[in-house]
């Protein structure tokens, strides 16, 4: 059971570590938006499998996959 | 015709007029757009990589109008070196560093398509965007890129972005808001800590536990704790203390007594190895407490970040003549009474001042709520905020724009809050009586036991002290009002001071805006009425077409109407001010607008007039043709269709309604007596609307207050209860205790609704906590109660009060 004696300080500082990450997610506006920069990494990632899709069946065509008819 | 789809703006939704043909390959399917400028934005988001915005988006985009992009002597201004230090603050030796606020942005996938587009221009450093807010910081080197360039790219999507002036009102909420977050985390982090040890010192308490671990246990407990307690629990301490000074007993007070008395024994017992520890219970309790603050102010926070966006009711920038009778763009804060500022139609005035030359009319519906513009000529006074309509005026500065008229209504609705009446709280009111009725048994019961056996004396008061712990009292009231307010998060309203709740319950009387809010604050077409033998069809397909080219609102009354067949072009266009709209259709001269500038086009024939029979018809036109007049038009803002049924409501429910309203037209006082409003005074200006609200609150009125306009900002604040509808004024929701988020009327019924349910709960609350200190008192008064027994009530008592307070979801 001595062991305690270097677990419990060592839980305290892990603590003392999350409050540190914490301050520091507040103070670099982590906490500002909860919504957007979730779905963003799922709009990049959904854009750049369709611009690899793209590519891939508009092979004639300009480089991106554009075509204007005004 | 067309399918709806197919003829509606791939890019905007919205309608595509006749003769404009764009279309443009998205996402492998040919789509049209409305005009080159959404064609260009289209292009531009598909050019950069971004089509699948348009999979991803949920609301249709902003009209991507070629005139959004700034102007040549626009981007000047924001690119002058001298000109930057107003709104942006330097980072390093090559960067700086702006928060813009950013228009028209309506979903996540508007956000990421900004970030996107930003993140790819060679120079701009960082971007973040806020959706809630509507606002972005930009960090980006003028040297490699101006600010102008990035704008543009903003405007050209379809976004309208400008820099913030003011940033200290922000930052100051800002800071307020990351502490309130802080000292959230603090107490959560220490609770979770604090709870972790405690139960190896209950599992110790049944089972047996060395003291030498029990110690160590306790003592980091103790440790934790007393963090938990200095960094999130000083602001209860701080407030009680600041009450008892005014000698004011407030809710504060017992939460703070029953922090230390906890605090203070559990250490005393740490230290000298008697007696029970606490620090769980007193971690917990800030936790909580601190949880429903945070929330509440989270609402307030919220709703006063989305009010800077007033600070655009001003152009920050005006057109100063000077001397040489060279234009000059200066910040608005710069100009001077006597400076001479030229405003193009279509731009809001920036200060107040007075005409020297032109003729137009103006819109004040910023200030008085009127909707109708006004005529002003040479001499006339302009008031800054209001918005020139049809042709450039000339103007003087009277006032700095400090002083302006817009400024002194922000000033008044400053006062009002100020003013406003505090209620003295339920919480409040029990909270005076228990903390007076605790203190004198503590001492009682103290003095009887040091009678009896001097020993106990102190441990038994401890006890007692524990044991009538108004936790439960202290979380009845917070505890239900954040429930409360999420349940009505949820039915989109959106409340900024909790605690109007229990105010809106003891109201007897609700006062009205008329304009924007008994209506929609627009006009719409209410009836047609031939006056030749044209079809309404044919007539109101000319009047759409002349109305295509007025910047008067009226013209707005015409611009969502489908009609079958496509418009003709008009040519020979002339906008007379203040009059109406002359144009050459198909070889005949048309005019539309008021009677006698229609009638001179044919004025062999007297115009016909309809019966007036249009209650609430603010305005009617006439169009005539060269041959003689075709139609009259009667245009009006019509009434929100929910209002009768909850005017009905509200009367049964006992409730005297009033209507003030800036509008001076006799239209407004028939549309009061149609809905039985108890009082209606017309014409009334900010001052005496708070004037008005401020006579009845002395004659023992609580008034709930319901407006939109920047002319309600006053009186809201004024006000016991104000609410400010959806569509209102950014400054009107600011000054407002509850904002509606859709713009349906019936959420005042909601919101009266779930405050009566809330006040119910708040009061079963109580009185268990009352009734729970009631039995646990005298039991331990008599030294009955284990330390045991006293952590176990005093748990359960709050958890049954949390538990029935999430009842209100």
């Amino acid at each position: 059971m001595e062991t305690l004696f270097i677990l419990i300080p060592l839980g305290l500082i892990l603590l003392a570590v999350a409050f540190w990450a914490f301050l520091w997610a507040v103070n670099k506006n982590q906490f500002d938006d909860l919504e957007s920069p979730a779905q963003d990494i799922i709009f990049d990632d959904r854009q750049s499998e369709e611009t690899r899709k793209n590519k891939a069946q508009a092979k004639p065509k300009t480089d991106s996959g554009i075509k204007k008819h005004d | 015709m067309q399918s709806d789809t197919e003829n509606r703006c791939f890019h905007c939704g919205l309608q595509i007029p006749r003769g404009q043909n764009h279309h443009l390959e998205v996402l492998n399917d040919t789509q049209n757009f409305c005009c080159p400028g959404c064609l260009h934005a289209a292009e531009s988001i598909i050019n950069s990589g971004l089509s699948h915005y348009y999979t991803e988006r949920t609301s249709p985009s902003p009209t991507a109008s070629s005139d959004n992009l700034l102007s040549e002597s626009e981007c000047a201004f924001f690119d002058k070196h001298e000109n930057q230090n107003d709104f942006s603050t330097p980072t390093s030796n090559s960067e700086r560093s702006t928060l813009l606020s950013i228009d028209g942005m309506q979903c996540a996938a508007c956000s990421w398509l900004i970030k996107s587009r930003l993140q790819e221009i060679e120079g701009v450093t960082a971007i973040h965007v806020n959706t809630g807010s509507h606002q972005a910081r930009l960090s980006w080197q003028p040297e490699i890129i101006p600010l102008s360039h990035i704008l543009n790219q903003l405007n050209a999507l379809g976004y309208q972005a400008q820099p913030l002036w003011h940033r200290s009102v922000n930052d100051d909420a800002d800071k307020s808001q990351k502490i309130a977050l802080k000292r959230l985390g603090a107490s959560g982090l220490g609770m979770m800590q604090v709870m972790m040890l405690s139960v190896g010192l209950y599992a110790g308490a049944f089972s047996g536990i060395d003291t030498i671990y029990e110690n160590l246990l306790r003592w980091v407990s103790l440790l934790v704790a007393t963090g938990v307690l200095i960094y999130s629990g000083s602001p209860f301490f701080i407030s009680a203390l600041k009450g008892l000074r005014n000698t004011y007993l407030n809710m504060d007070l017992p939460i703070s007594l029953a922090l230390a008395g906890a605090y203070i024994s559990s250490i005393w017992a740490t230290l000298t190895g008697r007696g029970e520890v606490y620090f769980d219970s007193v971690t917990m309790f800030i936790f909580f407490l601190t949880l429903g603050r945070f929330l509440e102010a989270s609402g307030r926070y919220r709703a006063n970040r989305t009010s800077q966006a007033l600070l655009k009711c001003l152009p920050e920038t005006a057109t100063r003549i000077s001397s040489s009778r060279d234009d000059e763009l200066v910040a608005v804060h710069n100009l001077n009474p006597g400076d001479h500022i030229r405003v193009k139609p279509g731009s809001t005035i920036p200060v107040d001042a007075s005409i020297i030359e032109g003729e137009s009319s103006v819109d004040e519906s910023l200030l008085t709520g009127e909707i109708n513009p006004k005529n002003k000529s040479i001499g006339d006074t302009v008031c800054g905020g209001s918005q020139n309509i049809e042709s450039p005026l000339l103007l003087e500065v009277t006032q700095q724009v400090q002083h302006s008229l817009l400024s002194n209504i922000m000033q008044l609705m400053e006062r009002g809050l100020e003013e406003k009446p505090r209620i003295a709280l339920l919480a409040d009111k029990v909270a005076r009586y228990f903390v007076l009725a605790l203190l004198l048994i503590a001492t009682g019961v103290f003095t009887t036991w040091w009678f009896i056996d001097p020993d106990r004396a102190f441990w038994i008061t401890i006890s007692v002290l524990v044991i009538t712990c108004p936790c439960a009292l202290s979380l009845a009231t917070p505890v239900a009002l954040t429930a409360a307010s999420n349940a009505l998060m949820k039915n989109g309203v959106l409340l900024t001071r909790s605690n109007v709740l229990e105010k809106i319950i003891k109201a007897d009387t609700v006062v009205f805006d008329k304009t924007g809010t008994l209506t929609q604050g627009k006009f719409a077409l209410k009836a047609i009425w031939p006056l030749s033998n044209s079809s309404e069809e044919e007539s109101l397909t000319l009047a759409t077409t002349l109305e295509k080219n007025s910047e008067h609102p009226i013209s707005l009354a015409f611009q969502n109407i489908a009609l079958a067949s496509a418009l003709p072009t008009a040519t020979k266009i002339k906008n007379y001010p203040n009059q109406g709209v002359e144009g050459l259709i198909e070889g005949i001269l048309y005019r539309i607008g008021k009677a006698d500038f229609a009638n001179t086009l044919c004025p062999s024939h007297t115009l016909l007039y309809p019966p007036d029979n249009v209650l609430n018809a603010t305005q009617r036109i006439f169009l005539a043709s060269e041959h003689g007049p075709v139609a009259c038009f009667d245009i009006e803002d019509p009434l929100r269709q929910e209002v009768p049924d909850i005017l009905k409501i509200l009367k049964s429910q006992g409730l005297s309604r009033v209507m003030l309203s800036g509008d001076p037209s006799p239209s407004a006082k028939k549309l009061a007596s149609s809905l039985e409003f108890d009082t209606a005074h017309i014409d009334y200006s900010p001052e005496q609307k708070m004037q008005y609200v401020r006579l009845q609150q002395n004659n023992n009125h609580q008034i709930i207050m319901m407006g939109d306009g920047i002319n309600d900002a006053p009186v809201l604040a004024q006000a016991d209860v104000s609410f400010a509808v959806s569509n209102g004024t950014e400054l009107a929701k600011s000054s407002a205790d509850v904002v509606l988020l859709k713009e349906n009327l019936e959420l005042l019924i909601t919101t009266k609704d779930v405050a009566k349910k809330t006040l119910g709960i708040i009061r079963q609350n109580m009185a268990w906590a009352i009734a729970y200190n009631g039995v646990a008192l005298p039991l331990a008064s008599f030294g009955f109660i284990e330390p045991y027994m006293a952590v176990i009530g005093m748990s359960a008592s709050s958890l049954v009060v949390v538990l029935n307070s999430l009842r209100l979801r």
